[in-house]
């Protein structure tokens, strides 16, 4: 424990000690304090700690004495204070047997026997042998006294006393014996009747009154400590005896007592019951044991003061104490010995350590306990050692490296001033040439030091340093090219400073070279470096260094030398770079101003094109104020005269001058040389001109109002045409320089351009409007002709009309009114801008209409009026129209082009008649001409619809007709065609072998009648638009061997050969198929029909055009063929090639009908190819359905 | 039983029958006629024009089939009709067969023996 605490307590101090930093002076009173703060609480921890386990030791120790002690001394006391109370018990108990014992003897006798004098006399033995009993009385068994014998009175014998109802007879007969109540005589001594019976019947009762002093003498002599004592109490808790007599005298009751009242509850038990520390009667604490009276039931209590029971206890614990103090006394003395011991070298250690902090490495510790803390200060002596050792070489290095960086210091102090000098004198390098010069020969140890820079091919001395002006003046006037050999050369291509040891003993010395020859002999160099000053690849010049002694240059000087180098060909290139850019400045300063002023002309150009006086201000202003002229004029030339635009800086009577209107140059001015010549007239000064001289008005006033002596006259030029004239002048005779005439030429075709942008500008202008009102115009236009052309419904159209007309024109409200075929009546039927309740009151204004019809008809020939409302006459209609504001109408009548009468009429409002132009009612006219088409077509389509429901009706008609028709036809045929079939096919029955032929004939007549029949009726549902189509996909080949098994019957009556050409895989289409039999039936039978002993081919295949997948049909023959003529009627009904082929080859001239029109309800086409005698090919292309399934 | 009002087509098919042999024909000359015919007579077959007087072949076809006495007698239309849905009309009205005039006899007796063979 100890070692850890002094562990824990230590560490921290090193710690402490470390921190404070220098200076080592300020350190040391905190480590002083630092140290006595710790030093004394560790000192204070061993004493404490060695108080603290001496006294818990003998703390501990001294309690669990005391805690033993104070329970083994309390038993003992009470075993002792029980044996007491046992022996007294004992004692009265003893008493109390013996005096019954007495008595026993008294009542052996009987009173038959005996004579009552030997009782007598047995009686007073008793009392001299039992002094406690002081009185004896002997009662017979019938209780009556007969006997008594007494100290303190006479005796009595047979005093009659009848005692048979006292409790002492009774009890003494049931119990035998029997002990009165504790009662005393004279107040002061207790006595107790006891009363007991013999064992013959008649034996009677001995009545002994007893003297209790004897229980007092017992209970007196009891010691208990010096204040304990012994009392008795009954079986009541009543105190019998007491030492103090007045207690019981006073018959006290002690049963409330706690021990008391435990004792007595204890009686019946056992004694070793151990009784409450409780108050005795006088309220003092005390220790009580007890015993039992044996016969009586009474109680011995032998109490003791606690205060005096536990004395001894008490004692113990003070000596306890002592033992305590000096214990502590003696731990507190060794703690501060064995502290003393342990912190001291610890304290040296301490302040050597602190000692070496502040630096004070030479001082040794000094401890000799022979312990780690011995070791410890060695150990801290040879850091301090060590210390000192590593000090002594860090203060050597520190000067080394001190002395390093002043050298480089300077040298950097150098570069940031030729730095600053570069920096503050841009451009002007010789303060910076000298001062790296002198920079360079001080840190390098030299006298001489020159600064070559390239000039042309050689190079020019342009700062020197101790170098005589004839020497540099020898370097600067020799011109030889000295850069293609030599060292200079060589430096060039290397790049690399040269550094000769000794310029005597080089090979280029040996060699004569120009440079080196100077440098030896000239500047008397024998150790030099020459440093290149480099700017890209190119060489600008050198540094040359010079020492007079053959000592070369160390690394460090040549690296400065060369970091110099850098900085002057930075210096030099600085110097260009601003040069060139102060001559661009200059340049541009120059151009700016003129360009400033050309685009402030261009922007007034662009921004307003048409305002021409504001660019013409601006360019006249700009062109004399830049060629630093007085005056200046812009004229305007049009129509063979010039007119001013515009004027600058000149006196008000010249400017009213020029100013006054047209000018028409007068022959032999300059206005008109202008005119003639169109180029630039400079005129140096005017006083001296011709036509000065001869007057010429204009030239005078610019001579005299103006004040002008030269003066410049530029033209304004568009190709070829003169535009106008910019003139400028001064009051002096100094003539414009070129860039004065060129900015002046470069104004005028600004102004000739902003000119020509004025006219197309205003040319555009016009015809966008007039463009945007064609276009407005065309759209409405269109919009009705839309509206005309899209509709049928009357009233759409002529509401499209009339809204565009009203918008177009610019008028405010329109109507239009159409004749009524039937009521010749002109109505209202589309309006734009009027309210509802004015068209309800114009319509149902009976004058209205009659009215209309008198304006209309007063325009006879149907042209467009104007009428003013309020110059008509008054009527109804007039007041209405005056009370909506029409005041003017423009009425443009509809006049039907074909038959010129009058449909209708235009009418819109007018605010004021001379609002209108032609156009707009040119345009008004227009839309009357559409409406006039619009009435037509509605009435034509009226008619139209009129017809084609009589159409219908008829149509209707003849269906039902034909279908009629064709059962009525086909009744009688019934009979016909079967009874001549039974008569030629049953001849032998009938008789008819005969009539075979005509029978035939009729039967065949009746047949093709049949057919005839059939094929009207499928023409007519065709054209009915009655016969649907059902269509199946068909499987191809089985639907062409069906057609083909029909038709060989037909081949083979013409002896024809029937081929089929078809691919396997034709597959299935779309189509109803009964049609599609019919279609070929019908060709197939043609072709067999008019041909004999020929070939018939049906040919199927697919094909495919462009986008469709079609099925091929081709039925070829080799029969007749057809001419072109009879091709071209082939499909219409009832044709055959020609009237006489129905008589040769039969048929109905409608199978071809038939069959184009069922080929193109299948979306297909029938086609024919033939020639007359080499026989006919027929096609029918049929549409496949597409890929996807759909119908086509 | 034939119910045709047209004497010469009576004439004929009966003739063609006669000559034919094996087959006898009874003749109703309309619809009302054809009904009763039929109840009494009970004939293997009935050939039905359809243009008839008093009741016309449709009606008359259609009570027959509501009579169970007759139902089952099997039924030929004979129409002049060669308009397309004249077929389904008749079909419709409960005939068991269509055919058209002018007759095909040979057509005819192949259907007859047909609807007889059931």
């Amino acid at each position: 424990l100890l070692a850890r605490i002094t562990a824990r307590d230590v560490t921290p101090v090193p710690a402490a000690v470390r921190e404070p930093g220098p200076p080592a002076v300020k350190s040391t009173p905190v480590v002083k304090s630092v140290f006595r703060r710790a030093r004394s609480r560790l000192f204070t921890k061993y004493v404490a700690l060695f108080m603290l386990v001496v006294t818990v030791a003998l703390l501990f120790n001294g309690i669990v004495d005391a805690l033993f002690y104070y329970r083994e001394n309390r038993e003992a006391l009470v075993r002792i204070q029980r044996e007491q109370a046992e022996t007294a018990a004992a004692k009265i108990g003893q008493f109390i047997k013996e005096i019954e014992s007495q008595l026993g003897w008294t009542t052996q006798l009987s009173w038959v026997t005996g004579s009552i004098e030997q009782r007598r006399f047995d009686a007073l033995r008793l009392l001299r042998q039992v002094p406690a009993v002081t009185e004896l009385a002997q009662v017979d068994a019938n209780g009556k006294e007969r006997l008594r014998v007494s100290r303190l009175s006479m005796d009595v014998i047979d005093s009659g006393l009848d005692l048979s109802n006292e409790p002492k007879f009774t009890e003494a007969v049931a119990n035998k014996i029997y002990y009165s109540p504790i009662y005393f005589r004279r107040e002061s001594e207790p006595y107790i009747t006891l009363a007991t019976t013999g064992a013959r019947r008649d034996a009677g009762v001995s009545i002994a009154e007893v003297n209790l002093k004897l229980i007092w003498d017992v209970i007196s002599q009891i010691k208990v400590g010096d204040h304990g004592l012994a009392y008795v109490v009954d079986a009541e808790g009543r105190l019998i005896a007491h030492p103090d007599i007045s207690l019981v005298l006073r018959n006290t009751d002690v049963s409330l007592l706690p021990q008391v009242r435990t004792a007595l509850g204890d009686v019946t038990r056992n004694f070793a019951t151990a009784l409450p520390e409780a108050k005795n009667l006088q309220g003092r604490e005390v220790l009580t044991a007890y015993a039992l009276v044996k016969p009586l039931g009474w109680l011995v209590l032998v109490e003791l003061p606690v205060a005096e029971a536990y004395a001894p206890l008490y004692a113990a614990m003070e000596r306890l104490a002592l033992i305590l103090l000096a214990a502590l006394l003696f731990a507190v003395m060794a703690g501060i010995l064995l502290a003393g011991r342990m912190v001291g070298p610890i304290h040296i250690l301490r302040t050597g350590a602190a000692r070496f902090g502040e630096g004070d490495l030479s001082q040794r510790i000094s401890i000799k306990t022979g312990d780690e803390l011995e070791g410890l200060a060695d150990q801290f002596n040879d850091m301090a050692a060590k210390l000192q050792d590593s000090y002594t070489d860090l203060e050597g290095k520190v000067e080394l490296r001190t002395r390093e960086l002043r050298e480089l210091l300077e040298q950097q102090t150098a570069a940031a001033e030729v730095l600053r000098v570069i920096s503050s004198t841009p451009g002007e390098l010789s303060p910076v040439f000298d001062l790296i010069l002198r920079n360079v020969t001080r840190t390098c140890e030299a006298k001489i030091g020159m600064l070559l820079l390239r000039d042309g091919d050689t190079y020019k001395v342009v700062a020197s340093l101790g170098v005589s002006p004839d020497v540099v003046d020898h370097y600067n006037q020799r011109r030889s090219p000295a850069l293609s050999a030599g060292g200079l050369a060589r430096m060039a291509e290397v790049r690399k400073t040269n550094h000769v040891i000794d310029a005597r003993a080089t090979e280029a010395y040996a060699k004569r070279e120009e440079f080196r020859v100077a440098t030896v002999e000239l500047l008397g160099a024998r150790t030099f470096l020459n440093v290149p000053l480099f700017k890209d690849d190119q060489m600008l010049g050198f540094i040359g260094i010079y020492r007079d002694e053959v000592r070369p240059f160390s690394d460090r000087q040549i690296a400065l030398v060369e970091n110099f180098a850098t900085q002057a060909a930075i210096a030099v290139e600085n110097a260009r770079l601003l040069g060139e850019l102060r001559a661009r400045t200059a340049e541009l300063s120059e151009s700016l101003e003129q360009q400033t002023a050309s685009a402030e002309v261009l922007r007034l150009i662009s921004n307003a094109p048409g305002d021409l006086p504001q660019v013409f201000d601006a360019i006249l202003a700009n062109a004399t104020r830049l060629c630093g002229a007085m005056s200046g004029s812009l004229y305007k030339f049009e129509d063979g005269a010039y007119t001013a635009l515009a004027t600058f800086g000149m006196p008000p009577a010249a400017a009213a001058f020029f100013r006054q209107g047209a000018i028409h140059p007068p022959p032999g001015s300059g206005f008109a040389r202008m005119v003639n010549e169109k180029k630039t007239i400079h005129v140096i000064d005017a006083r001296e001109t011709e036509a000065y001289r001869d007057a010429e008005q204009f030239r005078v006033a610019t001579v005299e109002l103006m004040g002008a002596r030269t003066f410049l006259n530029v033209p304004m030029l568009k190709d070829d045409e003169l535009l106008g004239v910019i003139g400028i002048c001064r009051d002096e005779v100094r003539a414009f320089d070129e860039r004065e005439i060129a900015l002046v030429e470069n104004f005028a075709s600004q102004a000739a351009i902003a000119i020509v942008n004025a006219r197309l500008l205003h040319d555009l202008r016009a015809e966008t409007e007039k463009l945007e009102r064609s276009v407005a115009e065309l759209g409405a236009l269109s919009e009705v002709t839309r509206a005309v052309n899209s509709t049928l419904d009357l009233q759409t159209v002529l509401s499209t009309i009339v809204t565009n007309a009203v918008q177009l024109s610019g008028t405010e409200a329109g109507a239009i009114y159409v004749l009524d075929p039937v009521t010749q009546e002109f109505r209202m039927r589309a309006t734009h801008g009027i309210n509802a309740s004015l068209i309800v009151e114009l319509n149902t204004t009976r004058t209205h209409e009659r009215n209309l019809r008198r304006y209309l008809e007063k325009a006879a020939d149907h042209r467009p009026f104007i009428m003013d409302v309020r110059a008509e006459p008054d009527t109804p209609m007039r007041a209405i129209l005056l009370r909506a504001s029409f005041h003017i109408l423009l009425i443009i009548p509809l006049r039907d082009p074909v038959s010129g009468g009058l449909v209708g009429a235009l009418a819109v409002r007018q605010q004021e008649a001379d609002n209108l132009f032609s156009h707009t009612v040119e345009l008004l006219q227009t839309f009357a001409a559409q409406s006039v088409l619009a009435i037509r077509n509605a009435h034509l389509f009226a008619q139209i619809e009129e017809k084609s429901r009589q159409l219908e009706i008829a149509g209707q008609h003849k269906s039902q007709f034909l279908a009629n028709m064709s059962h009525e036809l086909r009744t009688p045929l019934n009979a016909i065609i079967g009874l001549t079939e039974m008569l030629f096919t049953n001849a032998q029955r009938f008789g008819t072998e005969k009539a075979d032929e005509p029978l035939r004939r009729v039967h065949r007549a009746g047949n093709h009648l049949l057919e005839l029949i059939n094929q009207v009726l499928d023409l007519s549902k065709i054209e009915a638009g009655k016969l649907e189509l059902n269509l199946e996909t068909a499987s191809l080949h089985p639907l062409v061997n069906e057609v083909i098994g029909t038709a060989r019957e037909l081949a083979e009556r013409n002896k024809n050969r029937l081929t089929v050409e078809a691919p396997s895989d034709l597959g299935a289409m779309l189509v109803d198929p009964m049609r599609l039999r019919q279609i070929l039936l019908n060709l197939l039978s043609n072709a067999c029909k008019f041909t004999t002993k020929g070939d018939v081919m049906l040919g199927v295949r697919r094909r495919v055009t462009r986008d469709r997948n079609w099925i091929e049909f081709s039925v070829s023959d080799t029969g007749i063929g057809m001419t072109a003529e009879q091709q071209g009627k082939l499909f219409e009904e009832f044709i055959q090639a020609d009237s006489s082929t129905a008589r040769r080859y039969g048929g109905t001239g409608l199978g071809l009908a038939i069959t184009r029109r069922l080929v193109r309800m299948m979306g297909g086409e029938v086609r024919v190819a033939s020639e007359a005698g080499k026989g006919a090919t027929f096609t029918v292309l049929l549409p496949d359905a597409p890929r996807d399934g759909t119908i086509p | 039983l034939y119910v045709e009002d047209n004497d010469d087509n009576v004439y004929m098919l009966k003739m063609r029958f006669d000559v034919l042999g094996g087959y006898q024909m009874r003749v109703a000359a309309d619809g009302a006629e054809g009904i009763r015919m039929a109840a009494a007579e009970r004939p293997d077959l009935i050939l039905m024009d359809l243009e008839l007087p008093v009741i016309d072949g449709w009606e008359a076809t259609r009570q027959l089939k509501a009579d169970p006495s007759t139902r089952d007698i099997p039924i030929i239309a004979l129409s002049a009709h060669a308009l397309v849905g004249a077929r389904e009309k008749a079909l419709a009205a409960g005939c068991d067969e269509f055919d058209t005039k002018p007759i095909d006899f040979d057509r005819l007796l192949s259907k007859i023996r047909r609807l007889l063979d059931k």
